[in-house]
């Protein structure tokens, strides 16, 4: 089928009464982009009735300044559109990709046949943050694989789709505890650690603000933002034993002098800052 | 969770029944998220409101994950539902197919006040007049 992308620059004020003129006239829906102008776009197959459909889109969006509506230029524009299988089309983004030396994140719909050594972590993307393909994901993983150790305990603060729990699990860590606030995030987590087969080592968490008091792991990850970093700072430093490690992600290059003060602050010791990019992860130990 | 957002979408569609055809295909496709998760979740939140429009707002992260809200239906779908029609009127400056009160103008125009960009009470309402004047329903003062 042929789709006719119709294109109208409007307002706020307008948007709501366009989208109702396009979808009165057989638009089986409408997206919405930008505050101002306001961009409303809709999509009508290309058959017999196309011209007569358009004339009326075009006809009522001409009309509504005479009911008091400020359409801005009003002006619509129509391109044709092939279509394509948009259901498929989006997991070309997405192929297997290594990370380190070992990591390999898989999507699940493609083959990958494992090298030597290989640590795969099948993974489909979804609503929760943590695919594999952010610099802040990778960074951590690249720390981790040089920190990790067989029989390691951990915790994971801010999961989203538990790649970094799960990640511990492939390297032998022995318990890992994972938290996030977002119920969306706990769900999309707990389905990924029982499609990798690490529900024996990883259990997941929906926690707002977790104290950690007396958890004592081996090692914390947090790959989040950088004011929830500062903000769980203390938390984070009561999760670990003395001489446990902290790996932090998720920092803007800006803000990395005032992350790693807010961890000296709560007795931190800061290791080591690799950088991609805009983004820099610090791994810290805890001194006392 | 970290949020670093590549994109915001938003689309009006009918509750319970989004598929990857237009608008939704090439809204999201151009940001390569995983479609068919967000087209399954919203179908099962929005089944129990088939028949009506639910606004969705959908933030896509850099990694191409993404997360979404429920947002209240259009001022359209609320008119029609205020004024117990289908459908609007085809040729609204000619031909009538209801009326409401200045009363459900107001209350409609406080449930959208927050997405209609208005200064205040007045604005909003005016707004929402125009639009039920488009749609060839009538307010009685």
């Amino acid at each position: 089928m042929k789709w006719a992308e119709i294109r109208v620059d409007t307002t706020i004020q307008a948007a709501d009464a366009v989208s109702d003129a396009m979808t009165e006239n057989g638009c089986g829906g409408t997206s919405v982009e930008g505050d101002s102008p306001v961009i409303v776009k809709c999509y009508l197959p290309v058959d017999d009735r196309l011209e007569e459909r358009l004339l009326s889109v075009k006809e009522a969006i001409a009309r509504l300044p005479e009911f008091g509506l400020e359409v801005g230029t009003g002006e619509v524009t129509v391109r044709h559109a092939e279509d394509q299988d948009w259901a498929e089309t989006w997991k070309e983004h997405f192929h297997p990709i290594r990370i380190g030396e070992r990591f390999v994140i898989k999507p699940s719909w493609e083959a990958y046949e494992a090298e030597p050594g290989d640590r795969v972590i099948e993974l489909d993307p979804g609503m929760a943050f943590g695919t594999g393909y952010h610099p802040t994901t990778q960074l951590v993983l690249k720390l981790m694989e040089k920190r990790v150790k067989p029989g390691m305990t951990m915790v994971d603060f801010g999961t989203g789709s538990g790649i970094l729990a799960i990640a511990a699990a492939r390297m032998k860590a022995s318990v890992v505890v994972a938290f996030d606030m977002d119920e969306v995030a706990v769900q999309a987590a707990r389905e990924n650690v029982v499609t990798n087969d690490v529900q024996e080592i990883v259990e997941v968490h929906r926690a707002e603000n977790p104290k950690f008091v007396g958890m004592q792991v081996d090692l914390v990850t947090a790959n989040i933002i950088a004011d929830v970093i500062m903000a769980h700072a203390e938390s984070l430093a009561n999760a670990l034993r003395v001489g446990g490690t902290l790996i932090a992600s998720g920092i803007i290059k800006e803000r990395q002098l005032e992350v790693e003060q807010s961890l000296r602050n709560v007795n931190f010791d800061i290791v080591e800052t690799p950088t991609d990019g805009e983004w820099v992860a610090i791994l810290a130990k805890r001194a006392r | 969770m970290a949020k670093k957002v590549m994109g915001v979408v938003k689309l009006q569609i009918s509750a319970g029944k989004a598929t990857p055809a237009p608008p939704v295909g090439p809204a999201l496709g151009q940001y390569g998220i995983n479609m068919m998760e967000f087209i399954k979740s919203y179908n099962e939140k929005t089944a129990a409101q088939a028949g009506t429009i639910v606004p969705v707002e959908i933030t896509i992260f850099e990694d191409r994950s993404f997360t979404y809200v429920l947002k209240t239906p259009p001022a359209a779908e609320l008119l029609r539902k205020a004024a117990g029609i289908t459908k609007g009127s085809g040729v609204p400056n000619r031909e009538k197919v209801a009326n409401i009160s200045q009363d459900k103008i107001k209350e409609i125009a406080e449930v959208k006040m927050a997405d209609l960009n208005a200064n205040d009470i007045e604005g909003a309402m005016k707004i929402i007049e125009g639009t039920a004047r488009s749609m060839g329903i009538t307010v009685s003062k």
